[in-house]
C-alpha cells in the first residue's frame, strides 16, 4: 500500500503545474514507492528544457518535499552532482 | 542595477499568483486547496506575501497579481526593465480562456509602462494562416506588440508559403523584431530537428531590415547557432538559460559563452532570466556579472577575458538597442521615482 496520500500528492502536482504552465511546461508523476519516494518526468515544453536542474530544485522539489509523507524526489533526464545540487538548492527558510 | 550596470531582462513570463479568471473546473475555488498554493507561494517566493492574517483568505498583497510581479521582478531583483511575453498555450485546467497567458503578461507590462516592454507570441501550427495572421494583428493594435515570437515545432521559419506571410504582416504592423524559440525542443511530441536553427538564416537574408532574436543558444546545435549568428548581422542571440546553466554546469558555460565572444561578439548576446516561475531571479544577473572564463580555456582554446564592458552589453545595451530604449534617461527616469517604486 502507498505511503502517499495520492490524492493530496495529486493536487500539490496541479498546483506546482499551474506555474509551470507559465512556459508552457509540467511535470507528471511516474511513480509513487511504498517508501514514499516520488518520481517525475518534466513534459510540455519543459521537456527538452536546460533549466530543469533548476526548475527542479527551484520549484518542484521544495514543493513535493512539502509534503509530510513524501520521502524524496527525483525526476527522469535530470540527475545532478550532489555538490551542484546544494548550490541551487532554494534557500532554506 | 547592479553594480552601478542596467539590467533589462530579455526574456520574462510573469505568473498568475492571483486567484482570478479561474475557469469552473479549478480545484483552485477550493479553500484548503487555496491555502496550500498560497503556502507554496510563501515558500517559494520568500515571504513575499504576509500570510500572518491569511485565514483562508487571499492577502491584500495577493490580490493584484501584477504587483505581486513587479516585487519579484523589479524590487527583490536588481532587473531595472523586462521585456516580457508568451504564448497562446491555449485553455487549462486552470482557465478557459486559451489567450490568458498571453493577456497575464500583457496586462503586467501594462500596468508598469516605464519598465516592460510587451512582447507578443504566435505557434501557428495545427491553424490556418488567417488564424495566425489575425493573432498578430490583435497583439499589435490591441495588446500593443513590440515584438513576435515564433515558436517553429511543426513548422520551418523559411517556409515561403506559411511563415513570410507571418513576417509580412508583422512589417505591415510596424513590428521589426521578431523572435524565435530554438534548440530546446518539449516533450515526446516534438522531433528534435524542429528545433535545428537553419531555419532561420533565409527570412534574416530575406528581411534584412528586421532583427532576428534567436533564444536558447544551447549545446543542442549550438555549432550552428555560433555559425548563423555570427555570419547574420541582424540576429541577436538571447542567452537564456546559457547564464542560468553558469550555476550547474559552470565549465561547459564558460566554453559556450567563450565561443560566443570570439564568434559573434558580445554585442549581439543578451540575458533573459525566464523569470518569475521559480522566484527571485537576483542570482542569475548576478551570475552575469560574476561570470568569468578560466585561464586555462583562454590560453587553450583563445576565449576572451570577460570584460566589464561585455557584461554591460549583455544585460541592457544590446537589447536597450534592438528595443529603442535610451538606458540613460531611464535610468535617470527610474531613479527620479519615488524611493520604493
Amino acid at each position: 500500500m502507498e505511503s502517499v496520500d495520492r490524492p493530496r500528492l495529486d493536487e500539490r502536482v496541479a498546483l506546482v503545474n499551474r506555474l509551470m504552465a507559465a512556459h508552457g511546461g509540467r511535470i507528471d508523476v511516474i511513480n509513487v514507492s511504498d517508501a514514499g519516494d516520488v518520481q517525475v518526468r518534466f513534459a510540455g515544453l519543459c521537456g527538452g528544457c536546460a533549466m530543469k536542474p533548476l526548475t527542479m530544485e527551484s520549484l518542484v522539489r521544495p514543493a513535493l518535499s512539502a509534503l509530510d509523507d513524501v520521502a524524496t524526489v527525483g525526476a527522469l533526464g535530470v540527475r545532478i552532482s550532489e555538490e551542484v545540487r546544494e548550490r541551487i538548492a532554494l534557500p532554506q527558510r | 542595477m547592479i553594480d552601478d550596470a542596467f539590467v533589462i531582462d530579455g526574456a520574462v513570463h510573469v505568473v498568475d499568483w492571483s486567484f482570478d479568471h479561474l475557469s469552473s473546473r479549478s480545484r483552485l475555488h477550493d479553500p484548503e486547496t487555496r491555502l496550500a498554493e498560497l503556502e507554496l507561494y510563501d515558500r517559494l517566493l520568500g515571504g513575499i506575501f504576509d500570510f500572518t492574517e491569511l485565514e483562508h483568505g487571499v492577502p491584500d498583497a495577493m490580490t493584484g497579481s501584477e504587483e505581486a510581479n513587479y516585487e519579484l521582478l523589479f524590487k527583490q531583483s536588481p532587473t531595472d526593465m523586462a521585456i516580457v511575453g508568451s504564448l497562446a498555450f491555449g485553455p487549462s485546467d486552470e482557465y478557459d480562456d486559451p489567450d490568458y497567458s498571453l493577456k497575464i503578461n500583457h496586462r503586467f507590462a501594462a500596468a508598469y509602462p516605464d519598465r516592460c516592454i510587451f512582447g507578443g507570441g504566435i505557434q501557428p501550427w495545427g491553424q490556418d494562416l488567417d488564424y495566425a495572421l489575425d493573432k498578430i494583428e490583435w497583439q499589435v493594435r490591441e495588446l500593443g506588440a513590440q515584438s513576435m515570437k515564433f515558436y517553429p515545432f511543426h513548422w520551418h521559419a523559411d517556409d515561403v508559403e506559411y511563415a513570410y506571410p507571418l513576417y509580412e504582416k508583422c512589417r505591415s504592423l510596424g513590428v521589426k523584431i521578431l523572435q524565435f524559440h530554438y534548440c530546446q525542443p518539449g516533450d515526446t511530441t516534438h522531433n528534435v530537428e524542429m528545433q535545428r536553427p537553419i531555419g532561420i538564416q533565409a527570412p534574416a537574408r530575406d528581411f534584412p531590415e528586421m532583427t532576428f532574436v534567436m533564444h536558447h543558444p544551447m549545446p543542442l546545435y549550438f555549432e550552428e547557432t555560433l555559425s548563423i549568428a555570427s555570419r547574420f548581422p541582424n540576429i541577436y542571440l538571447v542567452c537564456s538559460p546559457l547564464f542560468q546553466l553558469s550555476l550547474v554546469k559552470p565549465r561547459l558555460t564558460q566554453e559556450l559563452v567563450g565561443q560566443l565572444l570570439q564568434w559573434v561578439g558580445p554585442d549581439r548576446l543578451v540575458y533573459g532570466s525566464e523569470g518569475a516561475m521559480g522566484g527571485n531571479t537576483t542570482r542569475y544577473v548576478q551570475a552575469v556579472m560574476d561570470f568569468e572564463i578560466s585561464e586555462d580555456l583562454r590560453k587553450g582554446y583563445g576565449y576572451p577575458e570577460v570584460t566589464r564592458e561585455d557584461k554591460e552589453k549583455i544585460l541592457a545595451l544590446n537589447i536597450a538597442r534592438v528595443f529603442g530604449i535610451d538606458v540613460d534617461a531611464k535610468r535617470e527616469a527610474l531613479a527620479a521615482q519615488p524611493s520604493g517604486a
